[in-house]
């Protein structure tokens, strides 16, 4: 515990004339559930992805306290968009075999479903044929059939309803205790972040405008920004 | 294309008395499956009822069918759909085709798959504006432009020239309430359009659809799960639950009084997460 897992330093991504991520650094400890919050297009899935090596930096380093090549069977995405990581042609159930497959793991189809409260017989369905929350489900569901360690999700409860989201979350939390995990956790809201995390970034433009335990951020929040989310999280 | 009444600038009260879609009895059902069942609600001009209900209740399913975007193996098997007292279900291809756009028009939960990859997003702003409110190339150019500004996308001018893949979710999903929009619609579809914005875009989104509700007297739908946009903007809502309406009220009254046992464990996950 408590030994940096990944270290990020001075990296930086543009597209063009749009700099997606200026000179960010920061460490992700063993066990941390790290919450990253920020403004739409302020960055957070671009660093996610350079996280996992999906796209390569222009600038700065990352490095892991694992080898490499374990990156792929250790770290997993939930994808903000569902749609665009499925394959329209392939069965639910297919899909979440699959990393289980490629990483010699017997697939738990049934268990893992079960585990993201869908029945047993949506395996047997296409993509188009769920809703938008269930389609959902099946990505987490994907992300979890690998035992990875480490886990980037992606606004992975946003499109669901709130007892869906409740349950999710509880999920989540349970997995992390029991199996050791690591979060990258990014929402937009803060009240999903404050339940999910200990340590929250705060993302504006690509660049960190604050970072710090969860406690401190959320009661003496130093940006204005992070100021305007907590005013506006909702309140019953 | 406004509606009859869009131009003068009815008291709210007085607009209110128009039922514009009035939905009885309606069923889906994908092969043996009843996604949909015996569902009806209606909606006054210039009103905003909010459908609330688990995931898989069937709300998406409902909005399609008011499209008549239902496709096979998916059926409409009974019901109706009165939009300003014309039953949707009886309309051919070519005449819904028509009020698609221009009189209602939907802003589609998966933002990715409903954009086309292979145009900028400014063609396909430019498109709605175009083919719904006529205007020409450069009109409809600017007005993408300013469009683009007003749903906070940042160097609009810039940005129009962007395909899909280039923005961000939170970008496409705003993308896509700019068509919604730009084919100035008299009743508005919202299926959950704002899940990938942060609160500070949310609460632009939500001034702009009341801007031009006030002034065309605009109906919408609006999909959501969220309650604080439920309590803010809904003059109404219906909760359903496994393709049937639960129940149905005015907001406030939904919201604090609920004697259903549904509704009430929903309210209950949101105190959950707000940390009460
Ligand atoms: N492949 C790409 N090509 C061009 N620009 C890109 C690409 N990917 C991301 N960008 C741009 O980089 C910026 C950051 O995007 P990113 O997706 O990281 O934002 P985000 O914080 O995840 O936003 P959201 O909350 O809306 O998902 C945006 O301006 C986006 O348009
Ligand atoms: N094409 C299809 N074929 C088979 N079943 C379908 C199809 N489309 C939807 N369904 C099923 O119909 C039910 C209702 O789906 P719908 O998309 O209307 O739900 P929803 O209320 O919008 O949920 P969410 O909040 O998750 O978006 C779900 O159980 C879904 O799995
Ligand atoms: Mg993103
Ligand atoms: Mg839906």
């Amino acid at each position: 515990m408590n030994e940096p897992l990944i270290e990020i330093k001075d990296v930086t991504k543009s597209f063009g004339p749009v700099t997606a991520v200026d000179g960010v650094s920061f460490s992700i400890m063993e066990g941390d559930s790290l919450g990253l919050v920020g403004e739409s297009g302020s960055g957070k899935t671009t660093l996610s992805r350079l996280i996992l090596k999906l796209i390569e930096p222009d600038g700065g380093r990352i490095s892991y306290s694992f080898e490499e090549k374990e990156l792929r069977s250790k770290c997993q995405i939930v994808f903000q968009d569902p749609q665009t990581s499925l394959n329209p042609r392939i069965r639910v159930g297919e899909a979440i075999a699959e990393p289980a497959r490629i990483h010699s793991r017997p697939p738990r189809v049934k268990e893992l479903l079960e585990m993201v409260k869908l029945p047993a017989e949506y395996a047997k369905r296409y993509p188009h044929e769920l809703s938008g929350g269930e389609r959902q489900r099946i990505g987490i569901a994907r992300a979890l059939a690998s035992n990875p360690s480490f886990l980037v999700l992606d606004e992975p409860v946003s499109s669901l309803d709130v007892t869906i989201q409740v349950e999710i979350l509880n999920l989540l939390k349970e997995l992390r205790q029991t199996l050791d995990l690591t979060y990258l956790f990014i929402a937009h809201d803060l009240s999903t972040i404050a339940y999910m995390c200990d340590i929250i970034t705060v993302l504006r433009a690509g660049r960190i405008e604050e970072y710090g335990p969860k406690e401190l951020i959320l009661r003496r929040p130093k940006s204005a920004y992070t100021q305007l989310l907590l005013d506006s999280s909702p309140k019953f | 294309m406004q509606s009859e009444f869009g131009w003068i600038d009815w008291p709210k009260s007085f607009c209110y008395s128009f039922l514009m879609l009035d939905i009885k009895e309606l069923s889906v059902s994908f092969g043996n499956f009843q996604a949909v069942k015996d569902v009806g609600f209606s909606l006054k001009r210039g009103e905003t009822l909010g459908l609330l209900g688990e995931s898989g209740s069937g709300k998406s399913t409902v909005a399609l069918a008011i499209m008549r975007l239902i496709s096979y193996p998916g059926k409409i098997i009974s019901g109706k759909i009165l939009l300003d007292g014309a039953d949707l279900i009886k309309l051919g291809g070519e005449e819904m085709r028509k009020i698609r756009g221009a009189k209602i028009s939907m802003i589609f939960q998966d933002p990715f798959s409903s954009l086309n990859p292979v145009f900028t997003v400014g063609e396909q702003i430019a498109e709605a504006f175009r083919y719904h409110q006529g205007l020409n190339r450069v009109e409809a150019w600017e007005r993408s432009i300013e469009m683009l500004g007003t749903v906070q996308i940042r160097n609009p001018s810039a940005r129009i020239h962007n395909y899909p893949h280039q923005f961000s979710g939170g970008m496409r999903q705003r993308v896509m309430i700019a068509m919604a929009l730009a084919c100035n619609p008299e009743f508005l579809i919202a299926d959950e359009p704002t899940t990938a914005l942060d609160v500070t875009v949310q609460a632009e989104i939500l001034k702009l659809i009341a801007d031009l509700q006030n002034k065309f007297k605009l109906g919408v739908l609006f999909i959501t799960h969220n309650f604080a946009i439920i309590k803010q903007i809904c003059d109404r809502v219906v909760v359903m639950r496994k393709g049937q309406v639960m129940e149905e009220g005015a907001t406030l009254e939904v919201l604090n009084n609920s004697r259903n046992a549904y509704t009430k464990n929903l309210i209950e996950s949101v105190k959950v997460l707000a940390g009460e």
